[in-house]
């Protein structure tokens, strides 16, 4: 170690630096879980529009069992990656878990206030929407399209047209498909 | 920046873990220290060390107490998982601390 030089202990830095950069770049990229949301947010906004007794039921079910598979999904992916991280796991569990929290509150409130039809669905939307853009600035980038969309969405449901749920959860289920396809999840240098 | 002293640089010197002086073991460590666990070939993988160098290293660390080994069986492969203990949590502190002290000092 005596002889050890400034030049050796930079290189072993730079060796050392590298390889952390090289796991922060190997995060989780599949597109699974976007597919999974996209579905589930394309199939429950299109009921809305068509059969909304269904809907209900649907966005009743559809959202925990989608939670339970997203948690299974996002654990295998990092057993496969070969890096395990409870801490980011239990971040993202519970902010999305919030969300259920969300909605007892929102039906609730409209429920007290004798809130009714597509108010309910706008006021949803739009939490989710700000949630899942929150999302995308403190865990994964790739939600934040798909928050904007939901935030945007709920407020223009006036305008979209004769199927308004139909296009809005369509232009939601594209822009999660787009950010987990062309989006990293997070910009290395802005974490580092 | 002022270079130090002989005695300093001596002192910081003693400082540093000799186990976490190679590269590799360096770098095991700190990736472990940013994960809950790692598997063999992935930090094999990201220390570009082959499988014989890997295993040798991981032993030192695990025989100094500084990692522990987890090993499960994954799709009917054995997979080994890496964490690092407290004390290597602690000697990897310790080690980083003093080359930053000797980086400083060396006008580095």
């Amino acid at each position: 170690m005596d002889t050890m030089s400034v030049q050796q202990l930079k290189e072993d830095i730079t060796f050392v630096r590298q390889a952390v950069d090289q796991k922060d770049k190997q995060q989780y990229t599949s597109v699974a879980l976007a597919v999974l949301w996209a579905a589930i947010v394309g199939t429950g906004y299109t009921l809305l529009d068509f059969n909304l007794p269904a809907a209900m039921w649907f966005w009743g079910i559809a959202p925990v069992l989608g939670f339970l598979v997203s948690f299974r999904i996002g654990w295998k992916a990092e057993l496969e990656a070969g890096v395990e991280n409870s801490c980011p796991g239990w971040v993202h569990a519970t902010h999305w878990g919030s969300m259920f929290v969300i909605a007892v509150a929102i039906m609730s409130i409209a429920y007290t206030s004798g809130l009714q039809g597509p108010v309910i669905g706008q006021l949803m939307s739009l939490v989710s929407g700000i949630v899942c853009f929150l999302a995308g600035l403190h865990l994964d980038r790739r939600f934040r399209l798909p928050g904007i969309a939901l935030v945007l969405g709920s407020a223009a449901v006036g305008f979209l047209g004769a199927f308004p749920w139909t296009t809005l959860g369509v232009i939601t289920a594209v822009s999660l498909i787009i950010s987990a396809i062309w989006m990293r999840p997070r910009d290395v240098e802005a974490n580092s | 920046m002022s270079k130090q002293t002989p005695e300093s640089r001596s002192n910081n010197l003693a400082q540093l873990d000799k186990l976490l002086e190679h590269r590799s073991r360096l770098g095991v460590c700190v990736l472990l220290a940013d994960s809950e666990r790692i598997a063999f070939s992935s930090l094999k993988n990201l220390v570009k060390e082959t499988d014989g160098n890997m295993g040798a290293h991981l032993r030192k660390l695990e025989d100094a107490g500084y990692v522990n080994v987890d090993k499960r069986f994954e799709k009917r492969k054995p997979v080994s998982w890496y964490q690092l203990t407290g004390k290597g949590r602690t000697a990897l502190k310790a080690h980083l601390d003093a080359l930053q002290a000797l980086i400083e000092g060396l006008g580095g």
